[in-house]
């Protein structure tokens, strides 16, 4: 679905020096015209959707594309995430080049340093594709270095989930601020309740979770050990420290805590998009009652998140060849149907990013407001740090796992963490 | 590698369908025989050679690979131009100068020394148990070889759970008997006792199977001499069982040793080398640097790392392996 996903792949770096060998074996393929004599185009998609229901949802999407232009095939290659920028740069590589990636916002600047992708700023300035139809947030997600290269699919993140009935009986209103969640979650922990649930998995969801606290107190990715940084810090292992949050989920996904949060052990948890069609369900069965409310932030004000979600981007290879590219940007601007988007984020786990559709989505489906409600002042992970990202971020996971099990203070935990930021 | 009695053995068969066998003709002289012997010797040295030809390749080309990647500033673009700077050893020393670099070798060295003690031992002790047949003691065995079966990914999946902090059957069972729960994943110690146990369990069904088959090469009356010395079960175990595993012990703990200093998927599934790199070895920060940053020089350089402290484990297995058949 994203990059949060746990997907294990083979090991060490000698299978690793295989897979580079292979690629530059690889080298040097020509590149085949794609249009043949009767004007057929095959469009090659690069996906990471593996699991159900999103590969079907997937599968249907690009379906659309195939039905709006006769002569289009649809040819799909999907790979597990953890894979993906790999892959990417090893089909470009060996001359099979995909013409579609539809992949994680966050691995943009990455593919496109690496010469994986074609910027499509014409096909934005022609108006086919509107920048004012999307969320700034999720739009910028998919520039880099002052070109366009994607334009956002679908949106995710995380909001605040409460149990109904604890909240009424103890007499606590939703939290807003940062006050306000370390008072609720404070009230709430009795008994083997838990007041306040969060994942703090080692890697990408960790600090996924955290930056909305970076960057609601003021600081940001480009001085990670700045006062505002380590006040944010502060407050967010804080709650591990005080036994309000589990410990337990120093190792939880926030799928793992979905079920335990429906079954009453936690008041309150912060949950991610993907997981709230199994909440609903399980939530119904066990005939418990929740409401979901945006992020707190220090004062109130509205919290900044970050967007997460996918993607589609256009391959290096497709603006060489003036058939393959008209297909593949009438593809593109032919998804922007709300009908289409609708269809697909429902069953791929997603909002839409295409705000006619985002429209129509909400307007059916309230459980997912509170995430909605945050993408206006949502932000790009890549945006100040660029490729660096995925370093950045690892480097913020493991200081965060160092202050909660007190191996560090935040200063030196995130004074570390700094090391790992590119000198601007 | 021949020994020198199967060169006798080699000699005699040759000499025998060398030498017509007329019972007049004169015995050939030594010499004739020799240089017979010596070419078959030559040629058979030459067969055993093949596989080793035929295996390099697939052994060498990827490792030498890896060490001139290490070499080279290698990035993604790398892969589509074709183009990486050769940088010399500085990805080597500033993999060695990171401070995760002593933490992950610090980790590496004795996730691998609790990891094969405690797989030799536990194993040694079910081996020999198991080597008196009694009631279902065969269907016993075949079940003790299941972990080995089942792939790593899964069954990390099942302990995951059972190491569950808040409602896993391990901290259920502790505070069962009175004692406290324990922070598996959520503290530094906790998360290192998680990996190497499940390493240790997953190990334990190889070791089991070895050191079986190893006891079955005792013969029986070496038992029955020394309980007629008047040895006790003790006196058995450490002067006929113990002697009589050494060669079995040897390529056990060799084979221990290496699958355990290249473990991966347990710690990644388990705890990704979390919380804080409590558990990160050797092995997961090569991935992490190759896959989760992309860089390919940074985390060869960690993977000649662990190919130098595999050398070293192989080479102090080969010197141990020529003094103790001497």
């Amino acid at each position: 679905m994203m990059s949060l996903h746990s997907r294990v792949a083979i090991p060490c770096s000698i299978a690793m020096a295989a897979v580079l060998s292979l690629t530059l074996a690889g080298c040097g393929g020509s590149s085949e015209p794609s249009a043949d004599s009767d004007g057929k185009v095959t469009i090659t998609v690069l996906d990471s959707e593996t699991d159900e229901p999103a590969n079907s949802a997937t599968d249907a999407l690009f379906a659309h594309c195939a039905s709006n232009q006769p002569g289009v095939t649809i040819k799909r290659v999907t790979v597990p995430a953890a894979e993906y920028i790999t892959k990417a740069v090893q089909l470009t590589a060996s001359g099979e080049a995909p013409d579609i990636l539809d992949t994680d916002g966050i691995n943009v600047p990455t593919l496109a340093q690496a010469g994986v992708l074609a910027p499509i700023d014409d096909l934005v300035s022609s108006d086919k594709i509107n920048a004012d139809d999307y969320d700034e947030g999720p739009f910028s997600a998919g520039s880099y270095d002052g070109h366009q290269y994607a334009m956002p699919l679908g949106n995710n993140g995380e909001a605040l989930f409460y149990n109904k009935t604890m909240l009424e009986d103890a007499g606590i209103e939703p939290p807003k601020t940062w006050a306000d969640l370390q008072s609720a979650a404070q009230e709430l922990t009795a008994g083997g309740v838990y007041g306040f649930a969060f994942s703090m998995q080692p890697g990408e969801e960790a600090t996924w979770n955290w930056l909305p606290s970076l960057w609601s107190n003021g600081g940001d990715l480009d001085e990670v050990n700045s006062p505002e940084a380590v006040e944010a810090m502060e407050y967010w292992t804080g709650f591990v420290e005080d036994g309000v949050s589990p410990k337990a989920q120093l190792n939880l996904s926030s799928a793992d805590i979905e079920p335990a949060f429906v079954q009453g052990k936690y008041a309150m948890a912060l949950l991610g998009t993907w997981t709230v069609p199994g909440l609903v369900k399980d939530a119904e069965a066990a005939g418990m009652e929740w409401g979901a409310v945006p992020q707190p932030s220090p004062d109130g004000s509205p919290s900044v998140t970050p967007f997460g979600g996918a993607v589609l981007a256009v391959g290096a290879k497709v603006v060489t060849d003036d058939a393959k590219q008209q297909a593949v940007f009438d593809c593109l601007a032919g998804l922007q149907d709300s009908a289409t988007m609708v269809e697909y984020a429902d069953s791929a786990g997603y909002i839409p990013s295409y705000h006619p559709a985002a429209t129509d989505f909400l307007a059916d489906r309230p459980q997912y407001q509170a995430y909605a409600d945050q993408f206006a002042s949502s932000k790009s992970r890549t945006g100040v740090v660029g490729a660096d990202y995925a370093k950045v971020s690892q480097a913020i996971s493991t200081a965060i796992s160092e202050v909660a099990t007190g191996q560090k203070s935040a200063q030196d935990a995130l004074d570390t963490a700094q090391a790992a930021v590119p000198a601007s | 590698m021949l020994s020198g009695k199967t060169k006798a053995d080699l000699g005699v068969g040759a000499e025998a369908s060398l030498t017509p066998r007329p019972s007049a003709a004169p015995r050939p002289t030594r010499p004739r025989a020799g240089r017979g012997l010596g070419a078959l010797r030559r040629h058979s040295i030459l067969f055993f050679l093949l596989p080793v030809v035929l295996y390099l390749p697939f052994f060498a080309y990827p490792i030498g690979y890896n060490f001139l990647v290490s070499l080279r500033d290698y990035t993604l673009s790398s892969l589509i131009t074709g183009e990486a700077p050769f940088v010399g050893l500085r990805n080597l020393s500033s993999v060695w100068h990171d401070p995760i670099f002593l933490t992950a070798l610090r980790n590496t060295l004795l996730f691998t020394l609790l990891s094969i003690t405690c797989q030799y031992v536990i194993g040694l002790a079910i081996a020999v148990f198991f080597s008196r047949p009694f009631f279902l003691s065969r269907t016993l065995r075949s079940v003790i070889i299941l972990p080995w079966l089942v792939p790593g990914v899964v069954t990390t999946a099942a302990w995951k759970w059972m190491f569950n902090e808040s409602n896993g059957l391990v901290n259920r069972l502790l505070m069962d008997v009175g004692l406290d729960p324990i922070g598996w994943f959520s503290t530094s110690s906790g998360a290192f006792a998680a990996v190497t146990i499940v390493n240790i369990w997953t190990g334990i069904a190889f070791t089991v199977v070895m050191l079986h088959s190893g006891l079955q090469g005792i013969p029986a009356d070496q038992y029955e001499a020394a309980s007629l010395d008047g040895a006790g079960a003790w006196g058995r175990f450490w002067h006929v069982t113990m002697p009589g595993l050494r060669p079995v012990t040897g390529i056990v703990i060799i084979l221990c040793l290496i699958g355990t200093l290249k473990q991966f998927d347990i710690v990644w599934v388990l705890t990704r080398g979390g919380p804080g790199n409590a558990t990160q070895l050797l092995s997961t920060w090569s991935y992490q640097l190759s896959f989760g940053e992309q860089a390919f020089g940074r985390g060869a350089a960690v993977g000649d790392f662990l190919f130098a402290l595999s050398l070293l484990a192989a080479a102090v297995y080969a010197i141990w392996n020529r003094r103790t058949t001497r």
